[in-house]
């Protein structure tokens, strides 16, 4: 169905068509009769080669097939060998006629299952000749895989043909793939280690990878593998904060925040003492997922008291948290912040630092190629992403306008960086307590929100951001500014049960029922709703103090 | 920038709009001339052609044009009574690609109690291998698509917990690259067909906070080329019916704004067939049921005005999802 040009048939080609089918269908329903009344003769496997010669993606008449070689096999190994080198040669005839079919290359993987010593040898050379004739057929390439692991061929011979054959087209991406498969199996990283080889491997393929994109950097391939090299192996779920939050009108609650998304089983047994008569916490994610990078439980006494808290996980020591008088937010920073970035090894560093030197040439040489930039990107981020911020916002925007089509993956990059950035310099302190502000940033998106979830005072105005799905992580907030955004969906602040103040002026909610979800927020006394079309509305005044009645403020105009 | 080595030209010959009524006419012709020389050369896929057919014209609200009657009841005589399983024809074998086209169609037209369920339950519940994978059929093939497949089949009839499921996302898993693609089998190369499967089975299984959204997404918005097209690998042409893979896969992770959908939108206008209706590959190619369905379905997510909403995982129009009360997983940005 693919890549078939489109032609006029003549009444003459079309009579023909109509004969070369009723032959085959003729052909079809003799197989299948010969199938229904048991009869697996030579007539048989005649048949189907030749139906599955003009249509190897027939799947039934392969089975046919091996039911038929199943029901005549000789318990002599030397004629049964015969028979399945036999198909062997069929199969290339199918392959002949499409040598992206399904059933013919499952077939060659059933025939040498079925072998008595399967000639492993000569299919790793057959590969090479069906690569050679298509080098990113992906069909060959999962067949090599099965011959090779069969042939227990060494990862390292392949290593070398995945060189060759790069060599010989820097943009082949299948042989790329394949090389990124190989390296962690022959050079396989200590268990700690952030980068996906060792690191010896890593500086000599790094340096490979450069030449490649030295010889043409606009060949994609070799970038997709550059950016694999510079990446950092993602580690772990790990829990970074624990907190308390104290919210007008209940108890308060315990906040735990981890690195990735958990669930509900992975969250610390955890019990304080003096609440919820000594019984482990109930724990539940703000935005009722069964994953969730942030877990809350309520508790049924203030800690306005000392009281110690116990956090037990299997197959790791309790811990016990002491909370003296008055606390107010964070009980701990299990890991401050490290989700940003970790320390790179001093090789990494250089090796890094060398990549981006021989990037910032090529830019120079070839100033508008999108893959340097992007790299350099990478490599600036993982370097030092607060030293080299201007430098990285740079090359996004010119991202930007060189490579209209994804822009708005580059503004949704740019967001992250800036949030990432902001979080790294936020502190709290005694005097203003936990406030978190990024305004006229040109935020497109929120990441990172669950580092936000004991943060009380919360300000992203004055930013582009349509979706706030990610804010629902904000459960101690209590003041939120969202103004000049374009928001038009408020559902997810539903839970968001520690709000006071809300501002979202100059947005583009239009609906009343926008409002409802703010129900639920029994503490909400003051909402700015100014400049969004809803203060339009006849009535809107009333309506709305209907809907909420709870509400002191109400600032529409 | 110059031109792209492996790219189309649309022109101003190419339809910029939806030539709505001429596709409806081009399935329902399609389904009429049975003795048509395409019709037979495609029976080994017939019921995935079906499912094609019958889930454009809802898309095109012109389903009650279609003979109900004749369709389950084709769907009955497919159904093998020994394993459970579906065949896409008469006379041929079962496989979890019929079996799960013909779910499809069947719950799209509330017949499912015209089949028998326990069958397709148990037929699919025996194709699952002892890492968490899936055989298309009794012979053996394993391939991410097929744990789409079943996964998707068994969702759709609500018996779910007749497999495995956190051995499937185990496997699917397995099959993930450092590009943040999935192949067809642990080792094989990202292709964005094989990571709409993984994703659409993540996303039933609620479980797509395991996958890099913000690196696989850009693999999959770098797939748009200068002509408005997708592709399905690095390097290789624009096609059609990748419109709907990485579209969709974009969908679940939140992320279909990466891609220019103005051009993209015109490229899948370029690809109908004024004469014929329906839509090909590439611009100029024969047209098929396969990439009608897929056009039409791309255009729906990109929210194009007189198709119905469709779901990103199932493929599937949304009403329906809805119907069932079945939800699917789609990741915030
Ligand atoms: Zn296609």
């Amino acid at each position: 169905m693919h890549g078939r040009l489109k032609i006029k048939t003549t009444a003459e080609q079309a009579a023909e068509k109509k004969k070369e089918r009723e032959e085959k269908q003729k052909l079809y329903l003799a197989g299948l009769s010969k199938r229904a009344s048991g009869t697996y003769d030579e007539e048989c496997l005649k048949t189907t080669a030749q139906l599955l010669a003009a249509n190897p993606d027939a799947t039934t008449l392969w089975n046919i097939r091996r039911e038929a070689l199943l029901a005549g096999k000789s318990e002599d190994e030397e004629s049964w060998s015969e028979v399945l080198q036999g198909e062997l040669k069929m199969i290339v005839a199918c392959l002949g006629k499409n040598h992206k079919s399904y059933g013919a290359w499952h077939h060659r993987c059933w025939v040498m299952e079925n072998f008595p010593n399967p000639p492993w040898a000569a299919e790793v050379k057959l590969c090479d000749n069906y690569l050679k004739l298509d080098e990113r057929n992906f069909h060959c390439w999962d067949y090599r895989r099965f011959v090779v692991a069969g042939s227990k061929q060494q990862p390292e011979d392949e290593l070398k043909a995945s060189q060759q054959l790069i060599e010989h087209n820097l943009s082949n991406y299948s042989a790329w793939h394949y090389r990124s498969k190989l390296l962690p199996l022959v050079h396989p990283p200590p268990a700690t280690s952030p980068h996906p080889v060792a690191e010896q491997a890593l500086i000599k393929e790094l340096q490979m990878v450069v030449e490649a994109v030295f010889t043409d950097p606009s060949d994609q391939s070799p970038w997709f593998f550059l950016r694999w090299l510079v990446g950092r192996q993602e580690k772990g779920p790990r829990l970074l904060q624990v907190g308390y939050i104290h919210t007008q009108g209940e108890a308060g609650k315990l906040v735990c925040v981890f690195s990735q998304p958990v669930p509900q089983s992975a969250v610390p047994e955890t019990t304080v003492d003096g609440v919820n008569g000594g019984a482990p916490l109930c724990w539940w994610a703000p935005d009722k997922s069964v994953y969730s990078r942030v877990w809350a439980a309520d508790l049924s006494l203030p800690l306005d008291k000392e009281h110690s808290i116990n956090l037990s996980q299997t197959g790791q020591p309790t811990r016990s948290l002491m909370v003296g008088q008055g606390v107010a937010r964070a009980l701990e920073w299990v890991a401050n912040m490290e989700v940003c970035g970790e320390e790179l090894s001093d090789t990494t560093r250089s090796t890094l630092e060398e990549v981006k030197e021989n990037c910032t040439t090529l830019d120079e040489l070839d100033p508008d190629n999108k893959w340097v930039m992007l790299t350099l990107v990478h490599v600036l981020w993982a370097l030092d992403s607060r030293a080299h911020l201007p430098a990285i916002l740079h090359y996004l925007a010119q991202l930007q306008t060189l490579d209209p089509l994804r822009h708005n993956y580059y503004a949704d990059m740019k967001s992250k960086l800036v949030m990432e950035t902001a979080l790294r310099k936020h502190r709290v302190t005694e005097v203003d307590g936990d406030k978190f502000h990024v305004c006229g940033q040109d935020l497109t998106r929120v990441t990172h929100s669950h580092l936000l979830a004991t943060t009380d005072c919360v300000d992203l105005s004055n930013n582009s951001l349509s979706s706030i799905s990610s804010l629902c992580n904000l459960i101690a907030c209590k003041e939120l500014t969202l103004d000049q955004n374009e928001i038009q969906n408020l559902s997810p602040l539903s839970a968001l049960a520690a709000l006071q103040h809300l501002s979202v002026a100059n947005n583009k909610i239009a609906d009343i029922k926008q409002l409802s979800c703010l129900q639920s927020l029994t503490n909400l006394r003051h909402l700015n709703l100014k400049n969004n079309p809803v203060c339009e509305m006849e009535d809107s005044e009333t309506r709305i103090r209907e809907l909420l009645p709870g509400l002191q403020t109400l600032i529409l105009r | 920038m110059g031109s792209h080595p492996k790219d189309v030209e649309i022109t101003d010959e190419h339809p910029k709009s939806l030539l709505l009524q001429k596709h409806a006419d081009y399935i329902l012709s399609y389904t009429k001339k049975k003795e048509d020389y395409e019709y037979t050369m495609t029976e080994h896929f017939r019921m995935s052609g079906m499912y094609w057919g019958l889930t454009a014209m809802d898309i095109l609200s012109q389903l009650d044009k279609m003979s109900r009657t004749e369709v389950v009841e084709f769907i009955r005589q497919c159904q093998d009574a020994e394993s459970g399983g579906f065949s896409p024809s008469l006379g041929h074998d079962p496989h979890l690609l019929f079996t799960l086209s013909a779910v499809q169609i069947l719950v799209m037209l509330e017949a499912t109690e015209e089949v028998s369920v326990e069958g397709v339950v148990r037929y699919v519940s025996s194709l699952q291998n002892e890492d968490g994978s899936f055989s298309g059929d009794k012979w053996g093939e394993v391939d991410t698509r097929f744990s789409f497949c079943a996964v998707a089949c068994l969702a759709l009839l609500k018996r779910l917990e007749s497999l495995n499921l956190d051995k499937a996302v185990e496997f699917v898993m397995r099959c993930q690259n450092v590009d943040g693609g999935f192949g067809t089998r642990p080792g094989s190369e990202s292709h964005a067909g094989q990571i709409y499967c993984c994703l659409g089975l993540l996303s039933i299984a609620g479980q797509l906070h395991q996958v890099n959204g913000d690196l696989l997404g850009w693999w999959l918005c770098e797939r748009q080329l200068p002509s408005g097209g997708l592709n399905g690998r690095p390097e290789k042409l624009p096609d059609v019916c990748y419109s709907w893979w990485v579209l969709a896969s974009l969908s679940m992770l939140g992320r279909l704004h990466w891609i220019n959908s103005a051009k993209m939108r015109l490229f899948i206008m370029a690809t109908q067939d004024p004469e014929t209706g329906g839509f090909t590959d590439r611009p100029g190619d024969m047209v098929d049921l396969y990439h009608t369905l897929f056009g039409l379905a791309g255009l729906s997510l990109l929210g194009e005005t007189g198709l119905k909403e469709i779901n990103p995982v199932f493929c599937m129009p949304q009403y329906i999802m809805t119907r069932l009360g079945i939800s699917v997983q789609i990741v915030s940005p």
